[in-house]
């Protein structure tokens, strides 16, 4: 796809080399490689759908209630509303931190992660109801928005809420001149850039994208995006087979095939 | 795993295939019509889409794509999509149980494990004491009093509730079980007295064999209650430890190979108990079991009828015998006889 990279200068801000001479990264991967992915759906009984997504080190969970009946006075007559929260624990990174719910951050992700939704879930099958994503953060490295969205998507599948598609998101960073798909907190910083990039994987029409920092050109900017698409696709092949992974072993369980 | 010492087994316990180990299903069922979202759908020309009730496919350009993890169905040109989990889709007819979450002007606010909120009207409910007579400023000041009783309600996947005629069992163990379409069980003891303590343990014991059963997604239903809590005597589980995820493997696993069986005698083997709906107290929540009579978005409940165990007398005759006793009551009551009629056609 992309021309192998180039060979970074060696030496970031800590005298770290993010790229090794074989091309390989901090973690021992390929710079068009995405982190391991383990996820569990139905993981929280209480919950209409929940799932558990890793992604690397990186651990969110997701659960879903609804539709329901509006906890709140504002609801729509024609359609559902989103209600999003997004949290992430005191114990997610190194230093222990206490986060509020309503800080900056988290309002932000979930606005993103509502407004993304609200794109994706026919609203127009439950009107006046709503609609709530609860994500937690429980081990922060890097890319805690594209494991929310991937959670919350397997939640609401879990939960039975109609959906045009899946969404998968994906992130791309940039260290040592080159692109790098899924950054953890190592390659992702303050001062690096990150798209964040949403879509449906089978129509690959964009939902969400976001870019934290400044990337140098129009040209860069394309380049990232291709990155991304294509770890998401990635990503979706590994969210696909896991559904139906559990929803056969759901039918399995229950004995019955012809309904 | 023992065969478990029961008088209907006729089967023995297959390997427990767990359902962590879903890679073997994968490829055992790889020819099951699954789909997830935006995944398309084969269908010829003319196909129709069903709307409502059990399935949705969203459509882009003449092609069809699913909107919801489940299995595909056709029935000649209908295709749907059966969605695995979802809350419960009501129906006009079925017979729900609900919980009340509010008491708001002359109805009760009542949740049904759907999408919606369901009402009970005052006026659709009978009085202690089946005295008949218009509701009056008192008895909305006593709403609160109306639903007070001792029954114990547990909540599980609707999914798993197979859609039968009877909904009110008597379990053979002594425990009256009324199971309903969207996933509310109510289990009290069969007589009218007080519940015994051994009765209670009873009830604790098929309590958490139904909970067992939904949590390893198997299909509920009198059969399979009595089969899992057979099992659980046999092997001398004590009803504490049977919330332990052990435990439960082992109640869920068992219970399956009777569900073949099961399915072919489920109509035959379902035992009608005394009538009626059973309303609770469960930590002080109020239930009501009745129909539903309208298509939400404002759905109202009328109860198959409210018993009051301490002030009642003896068993009420259900059905047809009841709606014929009812002719010549008040207004409220002729629709109460209808949906009584119907509900136990």
């Amino acid at each position: 796809m992309a021309p192998p990279p180039k060979r970074g200068r060696g030496g970031g801000a800590r005298g770290l080399e993010y790229i090794s001479l074989d091309g390989l990264r901090v973690d021992g991967r390929l710079h068009t490689e995405v982190r391991k992915i383990r996820c569990s759906l139905g993981t929280l009984s209480r919950a209409d759908g929940s799932a558990y997504y890793e992604q690397g080190n990186t651990r969110v969970l997701a659960a879903v209630y609804g539709p329901r009946e509006p906890t709140g006075r504002d609801f729509e007559h024609d359609k559902a509303i989103v209600k999003c929260e997004f949290s992430t624990a005191m114990f997610a990174s190194t230093a222990r931190r206490r986060t509020w719910k309503g800080d900056r951050k988290s309002t932000a992700a979930a606005i993103v992660v509502q407004r993304l939704f609200e794109g994706v879930i026919l609203l127009a099958e439950y009107p006046r109801c709503q609609i709530d994503i609860y994500v937690q953060v429980l081990q922060n490295d890097g890319g805690t928005l594209v494991a929310a969205v991937n959670a919350a998507c397997l939640a609401l599948i879990n939960a039975g809420v109609a959906m045009s598609d899946y969404v998968v998101a994906c992130s791309v960073g940039y260290v040592d001149n080159t692109f790098v798909a899924d950054p953890n907190s190592l390659e992702s910083g303050s001062d690096r850039p990150e798209l964040t990039l949403a879509i449906t994987p089978h129509s690959g029409k964009i939902c969400s994208c976001q870019l934290v920092s400044k990337l140098a050109d129009d040209a860069s900017f394309e380049s990232a995006m291709q990155y991304a698409t294509a770890g998401a696709k990635q990503i979706f092949q590994v969210l696909e087979y896991e559904v139906k992974k559990y929803s056969l072993g759901l039918l399995d369980s229950r004995g019955m095939v012809a309904l | 795993m023992e065969a478990p010492r029961s008088s209907s087994a006729s089967f023995t316990i297959l390997r427990p295939k767990r359902l962590s180990d879903n890679a073997e299903a994968v490829s055992r069922l790889s020819h099951v019509p699954i789909t997830s979202p935006g995944s398309v759908i084969l269908a010829e020309d003319h196909s129709v889409r069903a709307r409502r009730t059990l399935l949705s496919c969203g459509e882009s350009e003449n092609v069809l794509t699913a909107t919801h993890a489940g299995v595909i169905s056709r029935v000649n040109k209908l295709v749907m999509v059966m969605p695995l989990r979802s809350r419960y889709i009501l129906e006009t007819g079925v017979v729900v149980g609900g919980r009340v979450v509010e008491i708001a002007s002359k109805r009760y606010k009542m949740d049904v494990n759907a999408t919606k909120i369901a009402f009970l009207l005052l006026t659709a409910i009978k009085l202690p004491g089946n005295v008949h007579r218009r509701r009056n400023q008192e008895d909305e000041l006593n709403m609160r009093e109306y639903f007070k009783e001792g029954d114990l309600l547990v909540t599980l996947q609707s999914e798993l509730v197979k859609r039968a005629k009877k909904h009110f069992h008597e379990l053979p163990c002594g425990v009256h079980m009324t199971l309903h379409n969207n996933g509310f069980v109510f289990l009290s003891q069969t007589r009218k007295d007080a519940i015994l303590l051994e009765i209670w343990w009873r009830i604790a014991r098929v309590s958490n064999n139904i909970l067992a059963l939904d949590s390893e997604f198997n299909e509920i239903g009198p059969d399979t209650i009595m089969y899992a809590y057979e099992t659980s005597l046999a092997n001398g589980m004590e009803v504490k430890d049977m919330c332990t995820p052990d435990v439960v493997k082992i109640i869920g696993m068992g219970a399956r190979p009777m569900r073949e069986a099961a399915r072919e005698r489920f109509n035959c083997e379902l035992l009608v108990g005394d009538q009626g709906g059973s309303f609770t107290t469960y930590e002080s929540q109020i239930f009501v079991s009745g129909m539903v009579r309208r298509e939400p978005l404002i759905t109202n409940v009328w109860p198959a009828t409210i018993r009051d165990g301490r002030k009642y007398g003896g068993m009420q005759q259900h059905g047809r015998e009841a709606a014929k006793q009812h002719t010549g009551s008040s207004d409220a009551y002729k629709m109460q006889d209808k949906v009584l009629q119907a509900s136990f056609q």
